[in-house]
Order: structure tokens, then sequence, then C-alpha cells
């Protein structure tokens, strides 16, 4: 039930507030007013019964005048103080003044007499008025306002009439004459008064019905302190009624009507002073408020009824926010009271903390126990609406994190019963959803994920924590993988998230195996790097191409020529004996390895039974079904094949290939790199014999040369000596033999000093040097040096020597007529080119010679090269890098 | 003087042995021709090898071969080995350009009876090893 569609409030509507203006208590001076104007009005009252010559019963009259009146007016002036009641608080003085008009009844003054008779019923209509009113004072509905419409007619207008033609003489009594009495007609007179009764008795019945029907909808609480009032109150109208229809027939079965009419209406004042005194209808009104609370209310409504509980049209609900500033009902920040406002605040506390503060009219400090009742009421109501919000925003965050989950969701029972079920995609599930739903995960999994499932939610239900089991399923006709996260929901259920991990498993499958791989090649690059013996290499290529592939069997084959290969490494039991290490294979037609070797790509072999040879055969008798090779290319050309042999079980996906490329190409870069290894240590070895040699020709070239004929110097000059005085002649022919010898010593001596290193290279430079070489040599020699600076001397020095040894050759080998020499400059390095026209034919392998200078110029980063057809002359070309 | 006496009366009591020089270089054996000439010995012919060297010794028969170690076909010291297998009493001196710490032991194990080298080569210092 909605707010909106709650019983009526005890409180008047907010409507009529509205339109009114705040509700303020009676001042002071006028209920002190009111309170002697009802005593003057009392005494007056039993005054007049007092000195009636023609009531039959006059003191007893005065005294219900005064009980009656004194308790209206008095409950009616505590209300009059009291806000929301001032208006109910006028009804009861209302209702005590009209009671005191009977005692006019009693006049013995013929127009106050008929002025009593002409109103000793209005109090039957304040009376109901107030009945109706209770307790706000307000008429609440457009037929409780007929009915007091109705009742003020009766009790007036058809009063009025009857009385103009009632001579009022059927009592017998001496009252004074009916001053209002146009024409006599005794009998329509009391089929009015009587219609005037059975009006009353109507309204009395009508009131009591919608009273007590509405006393039904208010909580027990208010049932029970608003009983007494609408018993009361009720009979006292009807017993009013009762009377009045027994006037015309027995004028004191009237009085004893009326009498008791009034006497039980007193229990209207006098319930609402008790529970006004005891505070009751404020808990009463605190109380419907909770309950309206209870029933749920927006800001806006939980403002309204605090005013109307409060009476306080002007009340405003302030809600302090998180920063600690205030906010009205509609969210929007507010500005508290200060000093000289009309208004003050009361703050609402919960817990010890302030949530919030009631701004509201300064007279509510009259009612510090409703104000109190009602803070704590707006405190429960305040905490309750954050709770609710903070609930619902947890609710919403929550609904919006399980809709952004974009997994299937199950709640499922301990015993494995499938309670709920939400797929965004249905096709995820084993069965459609409408089917899942109340089966039991034995009745639709497969028995061994049935099991796991089923120990993970006891698992989760045991410890109260997440729980989780992976899982291999067939959905779709695809064999997917599972993961399964279940938290309890409840003593006996679980909600799990199942999510699909085959695409990430794939990945880290994947993953692993690239990571394997890249260990594997890491390993085998490290032994590449370090410079292992190419045999270690080439086992542990093969022994990690087994590891990785996933297979047992692989072997690495060099070819030794276009016929056989030999097999330089090898990973498995099978092939060992027939295919160790050092075997020669023959190329048969079909084999992996020829295939590789004709096509210089990988290939895959799929029968060897089906192959010709005996190698096949071989190959197939020991159980090997296919295999897959790649080529290892060294320096552009073909060097081996990487084979990986497989069995029937050993089926290899398309990548295999790839991978063990990258093997391959580690093996080539190994031999690659010993090839360099062994022309590295082959070109030092002969730069040190060539040194040796070079060293060996010059102590030749001195022991024989100028040593000799130093010796033989030596020897003329001592035989010179031992004749210079006996054989005079002969001394000097010695000396001039000696002198000879000296000479050609001497020039011996410089030669060889210039083939060591020629002096002028390392004073004036290359092209001078060149000058001279060329200039000593037999034949005709054309320089062309095209050099702006000097070279680099490591440089200059190898190109005196290319051009020196090059010279060398032609001279000794080439038969050529002329030769020519150009040094050249050519994008970063020198150029150095002798060419002639002798018969070619020169290998660069034939001589010692230009292998040494090749050596010399790779020392340089250099390359040299040779172009000397048969008959078309020699070009011996050198480039130095000038680096 | 008393050494320098003693010189020259060693040398006399060599004048007149006959030698036989071996050498690859014909200025070094015609100097030393001269020299030793003019010093008393007989040279009964000169040899440029080893095996001309062996061939002239079995038909010169000389007292003493002064041969030189570094020679155009065989080594001196093979030249020695075999001079010696058929004339075991023949007297051989050897001489090279280099001093002898360039031979080592060899020059002990050779069988030769001295070495002097060639710029020292004179006729009293073959005496000295002839005496």
């Amino acid at each position: 039930m909605s707010a909106h569609s709650a019983p009526a409030p005890v409180a008047p509507s907010l409507s009529g507030w509205a339109r009114d203006g705040p509700e303020r208590p009676l001042s002071g001076v006028l209920a002190v007013g009111i309170g002697v104007a009802a005593l003057a009005a009392m005494a007056g009252a039993v005054y007049l019964s007092a000195a009636s010559h023609h009531a039959p019963n006059p003191i007893g009259h005065a005294v219900l005048s005064v009980v009656v009146c004194s308790s209206f007016v008095g409950a009616g002036l505590l209300a009059l103080r009291r806000p929301p009641y001032v208006r109910f608080g006028l009804l009861l003085v209302a209702v005590g003044f009209a009671s005191l008009l009977g005692a006019l009844h009693d006049a013995n003054n013929a127009y106050l007499y008929t002025v009593g008779v002409l109103t000793a019923n209005l109090v039957f209509a304040v009376l109901v008025h107030a009945l109706l009113a209770l307790p706000g004072g307000r008429l609440r509905t457009r037929s409780n306002r007929l009915m007091v419409l109705v009742a003020y007619l009766n009790v007036l207008v058809l009063q009025a009439i009857a009385v103009v033609f009632d001579p009022l003489t059927r009592w017998k009594s001496d009252h004074p004459p009916n001053k209002a009495l146009i024409v006599s007609h005794p009998t329509l007179a009391t089929a009015l008064e009587e219609l005037e009764a059975a009006i009353a008795i109507a309204l009395a019945l009508a009131v009591a019905f919608v009273l007590f029907r509405w006393a039904r909808a208010r909580t027990p609480v208010t049932r029970r302190r608003l009983m007494p009032i609408l018993i009361g109150g009720n009979l006292g109208l009807l017993l009013f009624g009762i009377g009045l229809a027994l006037a015309p027939l027995s004028s004191r079965a009237a009085v004893v009507g009326i009498g008791l009419g009034l006497l039980s209406s007193i229990a209207l004042p006098a319930a609402f002073v008790a529970g006004l005194l005891q505070g009751r209808l404020s808990r009463a009104a605190v109380g419907e408020l909770l309950v309206e609370l209870r029933e749920g209310t927006t800001a806006p409504g939980l403002q309204d009824a605090l005013r109307r509980t409060l009476g306080d049209p002007s009340l405003e609900l302030a809600r302090a926010d998180a920063s600690g500033r205030y906010r009205n009902a509609d969210g929007r920040p507010m500005t508290l009271p200060g000093v000289g406002d009309p208004r003050m605040t009361t703050p609402i506390e919960y817990q010890g903390r302030e949530i919030g503060v009631l701004v509201h009219d300064k007279v509510l400090r009259l009612r510090p126990e409703l104000l109190d009742a009602v803070n704590a009421a707006a405190g429960f109501a305040l905490a309750n609406e954050q709770s609710l919000e903070t609930l619902q925003r947890m609710e919403v965050r929550n609904r919006a994190l399980l809709d952004a989950i974009p997994d299937l969701m199950f709640r499922v029972r301990r015993d494995g019963m499938t309670l709920d079920v939400r797929a965004d995609d249905p096709a995820a599930l084993v069965l459609p959803v409408e089917e899942q739903i109340g089966r039991n995960v034995q009745d639709v999994l497969p028995t061994e994920v049935a099991d796991a499932i089923l120990t993970c939610i006891e698992r989760a239900l045991e410890t109260g924590a997440m729980s989780s089991v992976e899982y291999e399923l067939e959905v779709g006709g695809k064999a997917r993988i599972f993961e399964s996260r279940m938290v309890p929901s409840g003593a006996d259920e679980v909600v799990t998230i199942v999510r699909d991990f085959t695409e990430q498993r794939r990945v880290e499958t994947e993953q692993r195996r690239l990571g394997e791989e890249q260990t594997a090649l890491r390993r085998v690059a490290t032994l590449v790097a370090g410079d292992a013996p190419p045999e270690l290499v080439f086992q542990t290529v093969t022994e990690e191409v087994c590891r990785v592939l996933g297979i047992r069997e692989a072997v690495l084959e060099r070819y030794e020529n276009e016929r056989c290969a030999i097999i330089v490494g090898r990973y498995g039991n099978r092939l060992a004996g027939d295919f160790d290490v050092g075997t020669v294979i023959e190329l048969e037609e079909g084999l992996a390895a020829t295939k590789v070797l004709r096509t210089g790509a990988p290939v895959r072999v799929e029968n060897y039974a089906e192959l010709p040879g005996a190698i096949a055969r071989r190959v197939s008798a020991i159980g090997f079904n296919s295999s897959i090779a790649v080529p290892i290319s060294v320096a552009g050309s073909p060097w081996g094949a990487l084979v990986a042999s497989l069995r029937e079980d050993e089926l290899m996906p398309p990548e295999t290939e790839r991978r063990m490329a990258s093997f391959a190409s580690l093996v080539a870069l190994a031999v690659a790199s010993a090839q360099a290894r062994e022309e590295v240590e082959a070109s030092r070895l002969r730069l040190v014999e060539a040194s040796d040699a070079e060293r060996r020709r010059l102590e030749r070239n001195l022991h024989d040369g100028a040593q000799q004929r130093l010796v033989a110097l030596s020897v003329g000059l001592r035989l010179a000596m031992q004749k210079v005085r006996t054989q005079p002649d002969q001394a000097a022919e010695l000396l001039e033999v000696a002198a000879e010898e000296l000479s050609a010593a001497l020039t011996e001596l410089r030669e060889l000093a210039q083939g060591i290193h020629p002096a002028v290279l390392t004073d004036r430079g290359l092209e001078p040097a060149l000058e001279v070489l060329t200039a000593r040599a037999p034949l005709p020699v054309a320089l062309d040096v095209r050099l702006r600076e000097r070279l680099p001397e490591p440089v200059e020095t190898a190109a005196y020597y290319v051009v020196s040894e090059a010279l060398a050759n032609v001279v000794k080998h080439a038969h050529a007529a002329e030769a020519a020499v150009r040094i050249l400059p050519s994008d970063g390095s020198a150029l150095v080119e002798v060419e002639d026209n002798g018969e070619g034919g020169a290998q660069l392998d034939g001589g010692s010679g230009l292998r040494g200078l090749l050596d010399r110029v790779e020392t340089l980063d250099g390359y040299l090269e040779i172009d000397s057809r048969q008959g078309r002359g020699t070009l011996v070309r050198a480039a130095l890098p000038l680096r | 003087m008393k050494a320098e006496r003693s010189e020259l009366l060693e040398h006399d009591a060599q004048a007149g042995r006959r030698v036989l020089i071996v050498d690859d270089h014909p200025s070094f054996r015609s100097c030393v021709r001269a020299l030793l000439t003019s010093e008393g010995f007989v040279v009964v012919g000169e040899a440029e090898d080893g095996e001309s060297a062996l061939a002239l010794t079995a038909e010169l028969s000389p007292d003493l071969v002064l041969l030189d170690i570094q020679l155009p076909d065989i080594s001196g010291f093979e030249v020695v080995s075999r001079l010696h297998e058929k004339h075991p009493e023949l007297e051989v001196v050897l001489i090279s350009s280099r001093d002898q710490n360039a031979y080592g032991s060899s020059l002990g194990a050779s069988g030769a009876l001295g070495f002097i080298t060639k710029g020292e080569l004179s006729g009293p210092a073959l005496s000295r090893l002839l005496k």
C-alpha cells in the first residue's frame, strides 16, 4: 500500500492547513475570557433553571448544565492551547456553550423561553460537528460536511418551523407562551418535531457508522484511544435523538433522554482531556506518523507527514549530506533559519550522529513531548531512508555488476538441483534454460564432471568461501573448458558463475609452448654463442626439437654431396644403431633429406612403407611412419637437413615446419660460426707461417748475401794485411776485391731492407713508394693513383704489398708485355687494382703469395678478388676499408 | 810474445797438411784458399756442396776437410757423418757465418774436430784445433 492510499490521518488534511495558515494556540487572554464567559453563562443557566416556575426538575437541570458545559468548555480550553487541536477545542467550547441554551427553556420570560425552545437542540448539531471533526476540528469529507449541515438545518430550521406551529401545550405545564407561535397546529408541530427527532436519530446512526468505520481503519492503539470518545459521543447523540422523539409523548422521557444524551456526550471531552493530559493523542499522532513511515514514503512525503503530525505547514525537513551541508526535501541546498526568524531548528540525531534538522515554527516548543517524538520518528525515517538509499545503490550496483558479467550463472542446491539459470548465450548451455532448471547436474552432465561440481558445492558450503572447479565439457559438438566459481548463497545452495576458459586455456597453452620453444632455442643459441663444438650443438638441437615438438626421435644430417649425407646429430633410441652419428646415408629418392636437398624447402614424407629404397624400408621397419624435414643452409648453400621422424600416433600441426626452421637457423649459425672460426684459425696460421717464412727468407738472404760477402771481405782483408809489406801488389789486388765485395754487400743490404719495409712508403706515402716499385719493374707499368690524402698506415702498407706481390707475380708468371696499377677511392674504401695483359689463368690458391695477400686484406675487413681468365690477362682487385 | 811464439810453432807443425774447402760461396773459397796457402797449408781442392765434398774426399784423400755447415744440398752435419762412415780418421772442421750458439749441442754430437766462425778463420786458429 502506498503512502497516498493510506487511511486518512487523524490530523486535518494538508490542503486545509495550507489554505488557512498555521494553527496557533489561542492566546491566554482569550482563553481566560472564554472561561470567564463560560462561568457567567453557566451562572445564568443555573439562575434560569433555579428560578424557573415551570421546570420539572430545576436543580437537576442546573447541575446538568454546569456539568456538561464545564466539561466541554474546560476540555476545549485545553485543546485551544495545543495545536493541532485548536479547532477541535473551539468545537468543544461551542458544544459547552450550546448545551447551556437548553437552560433558556427553563426561563420564566416568554421570549427567553421561546429562544430556548428554538435553540434547545443546537447542542445536538454542534456535537455532531465536533464528533465528525475529531480531533483536528476540520471536517474531512464532503459527506461529513453534508451531515453537519443537515444537523444544523434540522435543529435550527426544522425546529423553528415546528415551533411556529406548536402551541407547546401538550406537557400541561405553566411555561411561558410561545412567542414564536404563528399558527397553532399541534398535530403539524408534533409531526415536524417527530421528523426532526427521526432525522436526529438517523444522523446519530450515520455519524456512528462513519466514525466507527473511520476508527476501524486506525491502528489498534488509536482505536483504543478513540473508542470511549466514539461510544460516549455517539451514545449521547442517539439518546439525544431518542429524547427528541419522545418529547411529544412525554416531557419527562424527553428530559431523561436528552439529559442522558448530554451526560453520555461528556465522554467526548473527558476522553479527549485524558488523552491530551497523558500525551496519548500526541503519541497517537506520532504512531500514525510511524505507521505512515512504515508504509514507506518519499522525501517530500516524509516532510508532509511531519507537517501534518506537528500541525506546522511551514515545517521543512533538512537532510545532512556527506559534506555536512543541508538539503531540503527536493534535494536542493538550504539555509537554516537565523536570529529573528520565526522558525527554529531542532537537530535530528540517530545513534549519536546528526543526520538532519527539523526547521519548524517556534511555537512547537510548547509541545516538547510531541516534538521529541516526531523528531525521533523523523530520525528513524531518515536513517531508514539513508539505509534504503544505500541498499538501493548497492542493489543497483550489484545488478549492474551481474548484468555486466557475460558468464553463465546458476543457483544450485547442495544436492545438485539447478534452481535458477541466467545465460546471455543459451548456446553455451548443455540444455535449454527451461529444461535445465529443476534438473540435477548428475542428470545433465557426465558423471565425473557432475561429481567434481558436487564436491565443489560441498566445499563452498562447508568453508563459506569461494570454491572453484575446472572441467571439460562438450557443448554444441565442441569440447570446451569451463571454470565454475561457487559461493554460498544460502544454507543449502550456492551461486556459481561458469566461465568458458577454452580460448584462455588455448592461449595459455600456446604461450607455454612458445615459452618452452624460446627456452629451448635460447639453450641452443647459448651453445652457439659460446662457440660450443658443432657436435654438441647438433646433438642438443635434435634433443630440443624432440622436447619442443613432443616427439621421440630426430636426426640432423649434413650433405656430403648430392648422393649422400652423414648423420651429425641424433636423439631417440629407435634410431640408434642404424642411424648413429657418423652414419652415411644414401640420399634415396623420396627420403625427406633428399627432397629438402632438391627443393631447398621444408617437406613432409607421409608414408615410408610405400617408398622403394632400403633406408626407407629400414625406417619404416623400426616404427616410423612419416617425417618432417627442414633445410639448413650455410652461406646460401644447402648444408644439411633437420629431420623429425614420426610414429603413427605423432600427428604434427602445420606450424611444425616453422618451429623446426628456428632450430635449423641456429644450426646454420653454429656451422657458419664454426666455419668462420676455422677460417680465422687458418688465416692466423697462414699469417704466422708467412711471417716465419719471411723471417727465414730474410735470414737466408742475409746469410747467403751480405753476410757471406762480409765474411769473405774479412778474410780478404786479413790476407791483404799479411801481404801488404811482403807482396804489396797482391795486397792491393786483394783490397780492390774487398772494396767490390763491400760495395756488393751494401747493395744487397739496401735491397734487403727495401724488401722488409720500403722506407719511402713510410716517409713519403703510397704514391712515391709505388713510383719506385713500378720504376724497378722489368716491364712497363702505368701507375694511376687518385688519392687526395694519405691513407691510414695499415691500409697504405697493405695496398703497397698487394701491388708489390701482384707485380712480382706478373714478372714471374704472366709473361705480360705491360701492366697497370690503379689506386682509386671507392665508397669508404681504397680500391687497389693491378692488371696485366699476360696469359692469365692465375688462381687465388695457386701460390702462397696471393693467399698471404688475401689474409692481409681480410685482416683489415677488406676483400681480394682475381679475374684471370686464360689468355685474357689478370686483374687483381683489393678493396681496403678506410675506417 | 811467448804465446805468439807457441802458436807459430803449432802452426809450423800443421803446415803442409792437405785441406779440402767445402763452401757454396766461390769468393769465400778463394779467399780461404789464399789465406791457408799463405800460411803453409796445402789446399787440395774445393767443393760447393755436400755431395761434391763426399766425392772429392774420396778422390783426393785430404787430411782435413774445412766444411761449411749450411750447404745448398745437404747439411754439413750429415756430410760429417757420411764422411766418417768411410773415413773414420778424417779430421773435419766445421765453419759457419753464425756463431756456435746457433747450433747448440749439434756441434758436439757431430763428430767434427771443431768449429770456427768464418770471421775468425785463420791458419793459427785452424792449427790450434788440429794440434
